[in-house]
């Protein structure tokens, strides 16, 4: 059953067919032999009975003169049916009158029996007739019958069905094998069309629709939900299409975006370079010139008068104040330069007293006094809060008033930030300036207080790389104080509350 | 190589292309009265060869100090102060290293080949002339 399931269509219904073509001539076959067979005892029995009657009424002159010669003669009469193996002709009292036998036959005539009766057996048919004369019984004939004929017929029958069976079923399997298209086709050519979408998902495909019955409406089916997907299909390839689109533009902003950033860091990163390298390459010869104008000096004392002395005197001031510049220029291209992620941790503390050491020489000069709160520890590069200090201070003691300097540093706590202040008593600024003073080499004062005029732009710049603001509150004559906010993040956690 | 007073004449050669710098090295050699014999080299493949004892520096005498400079055309100071220190004749040669920059990191690269000094050219005549003491105490020391 198995075999058959997974058979291919074809076969199955070659199989159904000459299965059908089979059982229907097989069944037809046997009704026909067994109607044969009743119909032929039928007539049988019509044929022997009359037979028999004939036989009966020509032999009862025989019996009624008990001659057993012409008893003999009537019943070789039979000799004409081949199928009657012996008859017997019976006096009234059971004695053997006559008896006729088929040549070659081993069998006799069974006992007398005054019924009238015709009885099948299993081989052979018995005939027993009472014989009669005005009604009164003179006499029996008996009979026997063989059943060779019903055997040939069967025979004959069963050879003519299987004949037919043979034949109708080449027939039937070449008219199959012609017909059997007219379903199998419709049905492989759906399957190819499934196996076809399967295989390369083109949803365009498309079944053949071959005939107008059931498959044809499957196929018709089928077409319809290819075209259903193949619709849904093309709609989800726009909307990924759309979505890609979208993603590439995106994406192509994304990289612009990042390229023209990488660009501007590149130029950023260029000029801080060009800066940080001119400033360091332009000492050398600045420092040839400071030193040979101190050797002609040295020198040529006798030669030099006083005119020539002050004109060397102004080379070496100028080359001074321009290696000032260049040093400040170093200094403030050099914040930039470092790596944005410090490691270091900075004690402001001590920051603090390193700025001290440094304007040591200012401050007892001026009498300055620096005074300062508990500073914290902050994330950063040391370097830069020294120079951070060094130059609020350091202007602090610069522009002082007449009186010493008093600087205090101090630090408040701000949601999310800290605000420092470094208040000093000097001679104040003009609020007219207060933007102004953070822009490099901008100065207020010419050259009476010595200076370059990058401080305070080194401040601002230290202060906005960390993410804070520097600002200042001032009036002339009263002082300023610079303030700057960090944020809190820079603080170590440990020191967080 | 010794003086006609008996002082030893110290041979040192200079790596420096800046002839400024030539000239205030030997006026700070002057000042500071050391005997020597001032060979200029003025770039490192010059010093190259010299360490090498190629060509015209074959079989010459090898110095008690090497005055190196850092940025040098050709080949920089510090590949010079490498193959000095890869080569047999010049690997204990006393090196000072007088440099117009003085950058941390290449102080730092400079002082992995072990030299004696390494010294910021000053922007002060006084300065200046003091190199030639500090010099002079580092070769009566060898």
């Amino acid at each position: 059953m198995h075999t058959f399931r997974n058979m291919p269509i074809k076969l199955k219904l070659m199989v159904i067919i000459m299965a059908t073509t089979s059982a229907a001539l097989l069944l037809s076959g046997v009704g026909i032999v067994i109607l044969d067979s009743i119909l032929f005892r039928s007539y049988l029995n019509l044929d022997l009975s009359a037979l028999s009657r004939i036989i009966a009424d020509n032999s009862t002159a025989a019996i009624a003169f008990d001659d057993p010669q012409a008893a003999v003669e009537t019943l070789s009469a039979l000799r004409a049916r081949t199928h009657i193996v012996a008859a017997c002709i019976y006096r009234k009292d059971g004695t053997t009158l006559a008896t006729y036998a088929r040549p070659g036959a081993g069998q006799g005539c069974r006992a007398p029996d005054a019924r009238d009766e015709i009885r099948f057996n299993a081989t052979d048919l018995t005939v027993s007739r009472p014989i009669l004369l005005k009604d009164r019984l003179i006499g029996i004939l008996a009979m026997v019958y063989d059943l060779d004929e019903i055997k040939d017929r069967r025979r004959i029958y069963g050879a003519g069905i299987l004949g037919i069976l043979v034949a109708s079923n080449l027939i039937a399997f070449v008219l199959s094998s012609k017909l059997r298209t007219v379903i199998s086709t419709p049905i492989l050519e759906l399957v190819h069309a499934t196996t076809a979408v399967s295989k390369t998902r083109d949803y365009s495909v498309r079944a053949q629709k071959l005939s107008g019955d059931e498959l044809g409406a499957l196929v018709d089916a089928f077409n319809e939900m290819l075209a259903g997907i193949e619709s849904r299909d093309d709609r989800l390839k726009e909307a990924l299409l759309d979505r890609e689109e979208a993603l590439t533009e995106a994406q192509s902003a994304r990289d612009s975006l990042q390229r023209s950033n990488g660009e501007l860091a590149r130029s950023n990163e260029d000029l801080e370079r060009f800066a940080f390298v001119a400033s360091h390459d332009l000492q050398d010869p600045l420092r040839m010139i400071t030193v040979y104008s101190q050797l002609l000096v040295k020198s040529y004392p006798p030669e030099l008068d006083n005119q020539a002395r002050m004109f060397v005197n102004n080379i070496a001031g100028g080359t001074k104040r321009m290696r000032e510049l260049l040093a400040d220029l170093l200094a403030y291209t050099e914040i930039g330069s470092r790596p944005d992620t410090p490691v270091e941790v900075v004690d402001l503390n001590v920051v603090i007293e390193n700025v001290r050491q440094i304007l040591k020489a200012s401050s007892d000069d001026t009498g300055a006094e620096v005074t300062a709160g508990r500073l914290p520890s902050l994330t950063g590069y040391e370097a830069h809060f020294i120079s951070l200090f060094q130059n609020l201070i350091g202007n602090a003691i610069k522009y002082r008033s007449e009186r010493s300097p008093r600087i205090d540093i101090s630090v408040q706590e701000a949601p999310g930030e800290l605000r420092f202040a470094v208040a000093d008593n000097g001679i104040g600024i003009d609020s007219e300036y207060h933007q102004t003073i953070f822009g490099a080499f901008k100065r207020l004062h010419g050259n009476k207080i010595p200076g370059t005029g990058i401080g305070l732009a080194i401040c601002q710049r230290v202060v906005e790389r960390y993410g804070g603001q520097i600002w200042v509150e001032s009036n002339v004559g009263q002082g300023a104080t610079f303030l700057f906010t960090l944020p809190a993040r820079l603080v170590r956690p440990e020191e967080r509350e | 190589m010794t003086h006609a007073d008996g002082n030893r004449i110290f041979r040192i050669l200079a790596i420096e292309d800046n002839m400024a710098d030539v000239s205030l090295l030997r006026l700070a050699l002057e000042s500071a009265s050391v005997d020597c014999e001032l060979r200029v080299l003025e770039d490192g493949a010059e010093g190259l060869a010299f360490v090498g004892q190629e060509g015209r520096y074959a079989g010459l005498p090898i110095p008690d100090l090497v005055v190196l400079d850092v940025n040098l055309p050709k080949k920089d100071g510090l590949e010079v102060l490498e193959a000095m220190r890869a080569s047999h004749l010049f690997a204990e040669v006393m090196v000072v290293v007088l440099s117009s920059s003085s950058w941390p990191r290449e102080r730092a690269r400079m002082h992995q080949f072990g030299i004696a000094r390494f010294i910021a050219k000053p922007p002060d005549l006084e300065e200046y002339l003091k190199i030639g003491f500090i010099l002079k105490e580092l070769l009566a020391g060898c």
